[in-house]
């Protein structure tokens, strides 16, 4: 199965075949749909006609110049994602891409990302980098091209219908690990900066405001031995903790992950390039590269997420590639 | 259409005239570094010194040509990286020595001394660094991409 739902709320009455269906496109993204401050599933689009809903889609990790494997062509796989994203009935109303644009931050690896994402629908494309976007210049290009409109280093928060969106970067000045404990591993950090502007950010905004929070590493501890987590990312959910709904969305370990913490969902994207091993389960991170050439579509993908203006949660899914 | 294949012919030769220049290149660079003891002042003392591009005995990606005509140092030392680690983690050497880390994994790496001593920039698969240690201490470094890889050179 190609499809895998998160957050599909029972008392909608869908059944998951009927959802199955409306999800045929199965791209390599994710549609969110917010639903009164919870993301809802494809099970609710086809209510989306109704006033006050909308949908986006999150790509992640197109690392644009990898060419090794199991995916030599991820220009290729990535302007798929952008296909399926085009073919969706109800379109989206912005992109998400959290990061890992590119492999090595070149400028022609940014041309051809800029220019896959061209072709799709929605014009909107809103960036965080990953840390391949920024490590070969401490994210000067990065902040040339995608910098525009935002605060700081490159972060941002904007309003959509109600949803308050926040795009923050925990991929810079990244300090030496020293092996042991949280914050030893190499992990992410939002830095100080960063966090005081966070505070202000939301400083303002009634406690029903829906949040949805996207960076590239994860804000939640996957796994401290491989640097999958964000040091300070504690600090930043502790100024968001008054809010009913929080989603977080990340990318950065190439596979769906998902936890819930009292009013907090935080996910995981797949890649639109290559998928990585499971906490633990090789001895380093980095590309599986034993994917059969007809299985690689399967392990890819994209979110789409949808939002509905009533008290049903908001729903995630998540589409493979084929 | 024979004005490009001359100007290709003409492109031909002054690369091959390029490597030939390279391969001088570095033979002088090795008979100077070997005599020549003006080095720049200790890494460790110069804190700040993020500039310390020209003690490279290479660029992070060498051209084919220089990387087969650099000839090996008096003392080569080399670091491999693989599977997210450096190996050795810790490699002991003495003042003078040339260190070359070179990256076997098909993820890019960087070599990033904590102190910001030296830097190697994008090294991606088969791509070499190398840094010459001219004075005593402990340089300890990491990945930039990812920072739990870290590793640490003894200079006696």
């Amino acid at each position: 199965m190609s499809d895998e739902i998160r957050n599909e709320k029972e008392s909608n009455g869908v059944e998951r075949r009927s959802f199955l269906k409306c999800m045929a496109w199965a791209g390599t993204g994710l549609v969110w749909a917010m639903n009164a401050g919870v993301l809802t599933s494809c099970s609710l689009l086809p209510g989306a006609k109704q006033k006050g809903v909308f949908s986006f889609v999150q790509i992640s990790d197109s690392h644009i110049g990898f060419n090794k494997e199991p995916n030599q062509d991820v220009t290729k796989t990535f302007q798929e994602a952008v296909n399926r994203i085009n073919a969706l009935e109800e379109q989206p109303a912005f992109l998400i891409h959290t990061g890992d644009i590119t492999q090595l931050s070149t400028p022609d690896q940014f041309d051809t990302a800029t220019q896959v994402l061209k072709s799709a629908k929605p014009s909107q494309v809103y960036y965080v980098p990953g840390e391949h976007d920024v490590f070969s210049d401490d994210g000067k290009i990065y902040l040339e091209r995608y910098g525009k409109g935002t605060q700081g280093q490159g972060w941002r928060s904007f309003d959509y219908q109600g949803v308050h969106f926040i795009g923050l970067i925990n991929v810079l000045n990244l300090k030496q690990g020293t092996g042991t404990g949280l914050g030893g591993s190499g992990f992410g950090q939002l830095g100080n900066d960063q966090l005081e502007w966070l505070e202000k950010d939301v400083k303002g905004l009634s406690s029903s405001t829906p949040i949805v929070v996207y960076a590239h590493i994860p804000l939640w501890t996957i796994y401290p031995e491989w640097g999958w987590g964000t040091e300070d990312s504690a600090q930043a959910l502790s100024y968001l903790k008054r809010f009913g709904s929080i989603t977080v969305l990340n990318g950065h370990i190439h596979q769906i992950l998902q936890k819930v913490e009292g009013n907090v969902t935080f996910h995981t994207a797949r890649s639109t390039a290559f998928p990585q091993p499971a906490p633990g389960t090789a001895p380093a991170p980095g590309p599986i590269k034993d994917v059969p050439a007809d299985k690689l579509r399967s392990v890819l993908g994209l979110r789409e997420v949808t939002y509905l203006s009533n008290n049903s949660p908001l729903a995630i899914v998540d589409s493979a590639l084929g | 259409m024979i004005n490009h294949l001359k100007r290709k012919l003409l492109l031909v030769t002054v690369t091959s005239l390029l490597s030939l220049f390279l391969a001088a290149c570095g033979q002088s660079r090795t008979d100077s570094s070997s005599s020549s003891e003006t080095s720049p002042p200790a890494p460790t003392v110069s804190r700040n010194s993020n500039t310390d591009m020209s003690k490279m005995e290479m660029p992070a990606k060498p051209s084919p040509a220089m990387g087969k005509n650099l000839p090996a140092t008096s003392n080569p030392e080399q670091v491999v990286v693989e599977n997210f680690s450096f190996q050795p983690g810790t490699l002991t050497v003495k003042v003078g020595t040339t260190v070359t880390w070179v990256n076997h994994d098909d993820e890019p790496h960087t070599v990033n001394e904590t102190n910001k001593t030296f830097k190697s920039g994008t090294l991606d698969t088969d791509a070499k660094f190398s840094y010459k240690f001219t004075s005593p201490g402990t340089y300890s470094y990491f990945c930039s991409l990812h920072p739990r890889m870290t590793g640490q050179i003894i200079v006696k």
